[in-house]
């Protein structure tokens, strides 16, 4: 096995402009945002992102121009409402909707890993989501006749997921709310971990989490304390809400969003910055678990 | 039937969606519903202590109940997981084959025949409003057979004669039994809706919503005057059973002390305000439970911030 430990700067070099972006996590929960946040500094742009369910993530890439093209079942910022950004560049037709519900992109990934153009399923028939998706088509089963509906498969260019322990080769270990990652990490033509924490293959087999990704399927891997907030990384810390208030109290307004990134990321050229910014070791006991 | 008991709208709701499952049932809950999540834990205590029940958050299988909290219901969740699962296993394998038996959805909109939509108000490519999307509400919809809807605020924005987009699956135009087949589908269709002035089903024969029940003190014409279509009315209309001290009290002290689930009648800054006083409260509240769960490489990433940030 050979060491993937790089730095950040590095690791989003793995990412680039057009690229299909799949993001690990789950809503508000273990989301790769030190990563996102050095996306943006760096200006990508024109990127499709797939995200299985968003909130902050998809909503900070959308809000900086990053994205042109959103594939999810759900952006939102679950109890706290909608997500800002993403409602106000949809409602101006400034960015493209692939609609997705849980089915498509479940499905559609499971059909990339058996290296199948589609897979049937028996659900949305007579739905409107057929109306806006002209890739998924309602076709007869060969074998059967019956009526089904072809899901495409869903290969990304790039994942990027974020876990609690990596050792430097690529095993990693994360518990609850897996959602697609460990589908996405086998999918994916690119696969970036950033982790809290970095631990020997000895500590990783000892943790009471099991490992869910393997090294064979990782190209890198990036230490990132700290690196899920605003969202959470259980079981070290639940997401930041008091952040998130002032996040959605920036989105209301693009120039005021703005301020926002300026702010929290583009002069936060550091972990230790961004640490400081939020309100240094006040803000992260505060968010402890 | 007078109740002494107080209660609000959110409660009658709650309990009703409660009073529906069975024991043994596998329940699910989606993204963001606390009415629902304390529905279920309310039946387990009471007359269903063996349903299962299926959590968006944590993507897992439980059998426990513990108090809702906004800052640490993701911890609460997996920490008493009965068995874990992955977001892509339960949409893929678990809702599909059929295996939850009952989920309670929260519509956007809705018409007369139980279809739903959670995707835009107004016009798809240039909305009035873009909702977060459907998550798998129409992936449910379209094959099980006991779904219900909740309704928090029943209103015209909500009970509306026609959808701005059909996301979820109902009786589509009316369609029997043999007609759904030949359609392709699975499922049954919806089975009720619950809001906070009464209970509706669907009429076997036409199968428009029927209204089956008011909550005490809402008159007819209120529940008329509040809904966008024409509201089939049932021969004979119940007043729906309120809800018992003892459900209350479990509510109130067990399963939300917090009143979490109050958060779903509210919106705007009284919203934020609520979530705002409840998360001081848990912060206050909280009492650190160092299992081997926590305290494991807990204090390395605290050690790691102190030494970063010079303290």
């Amino acid at each position: 096995m050979t060491g993937k430990l790089i730095a950040m700067e590095d690791a989003v070099n793995l990412v680039n402009d057009g690229d299909m972006l799949a993001i690990g996590g789950y809503t508000l929960y273990r989301k790769p945002m030190a990563f996102i946040r050095e996306l943006i500094r760096k200006g990508r742009k024109d990127m499709t992102v797939l995200s299985f369910a968003a909130s902050v993530d998809v909503d900070m890439l959308i809000g900086s121009g990053a994205v042109s093209a959103i594939r999810s079942c759900y952006v939102g910022m679950e109890y706290l409402g909608l997500a800002p950004n993403h409602r106000r560049y949809v409602e101006n037709g400034a960015v493209r909707l692939i609609e997705e519900s849980e089915l498509t992109i479940g499905v559609g990934l499971k059909a990339a890993l058996q290296r199948v153009p589609f897979m049937p399923v028996k659900q949305l028939l007579e739905t409107d989501m057929l109306k806006v998706r002209s890739d998924i088509r309602i076709t007869t089963c060969p074998l059967t006749s019956q009526k089904v509906v072809a899901l495409p498969a869903i290969k990304p260019d790039v994942a990027v997921i974020h876990v609690t322990e990596a050792d430097p080769f690529g095993n990693a270990c994360f518990s609850g709310n897996i959602c697609a990652d460990r589908e996405l990490a086998m999918v994916s033509d690119r696969v970036i971990l950033t982790a809290e924490n970095i631990v020997s293959t000895e500590q990783l087999k000892q943790n009471p989490q099991p490992v869910q990704i393997c090294n064979f399927e990782v190209d890198a891997v990036v230490e990132t304390p700290w690196g899920a907030h605003p969202t959470s990384a259980y079981p070290y810390y639940t997401f930041d809400l008091w952040h998130l208030f002032d996040y959605l109290e920036a989105g209301r307004s693009g120039d005021a969003f703005k301020g926002y990134l300026e702010r929290y990321v583009h002069q936060c050229d550091t972990d230790k910055d961004y640490l400081n910014a939020i309100g240094g070791m006040a803000a992260l006991e505060r968010i402890s678990l | 039937m007078k109740s002494t008991v107080p209660y609000s709208g959110i409660d009658m709701i709650c309990i009703s969606i409660a009073r529906e499952i069975k024991d043994g049932d596998l329940a699910g809950q989606g993204i963001s519903t606390p009415l629902v999540g304390a529905a279920y834990m309310l039946a387990k205590l009471t007359h269903a202590p063996h349903s299962v029940i299926s959590y968006t958050v944590g993507n897992l299988l439980s059998i426990d109940v513990f108090p809702l909290s906004l800052l640490y219901y993701e911890e609460s969740v997996i920490d008493q997981c009965l068995r874990p699962w992955t977001f892509t296993g339960v949409v893929s394998d678990l809702v599909p084959f059929g295996c939850i038996d009952v989920e309670a959805f929260r519509p956007a909109q809705i018409d007369k025949y139980g279809n739903t939509n959670n995707i835009v108000i107004g016009d798809y490519q240039r909305p009035k409003v873009r909702l977060p999307g459907c998550g798998g509400i129409c992936d449910a919809t379209s094959i099980w057979d006991r779904i219900y809807f909740y309704i928090p605020d029943h209103n015209r924005q909500v009970f509306v004669e026609k959808l701005d987009f059909r996301s979820g699956l109902g009786f589509l135009e009316g369609q029997n039994d043999k007609q759904r087949e030949a359609l392709g589908l699975l499922g049954k269709g919806p089975f009720k809706a619950f809001s906070n002035l009464g209970v509706m089903d669907f009429d076997e024969e036409t199968r428009r919503m029927r209204l089956v029940s008011l909550h005490p003190g809402v008159t007819l014409n209120e529940i008329r005057e509040n809904t966008g279509f024409e509201l089939m009315i049932a021969d004979k209309i119940e007043e729906t059973r309120p809800p018992s001290q003892e459900e209350i009290d479990l509510l109130n002290e067990k399963i939300d002390p917090y009143g979490i689930r109050m958060l779903e009648s509210l919106s705007g800054q009284k919203r934020n305000q609520r979530i705002k006083e409840i998360i001081e409260k848990e912060m206050n509240a909280r009492q650190k439970i160092n299992t081997p769960r926590h305290a494991y490489n807990q204090a390395r990433l605290i050690d790691f911030a102190k030494r970063f940030l010079g303290q």
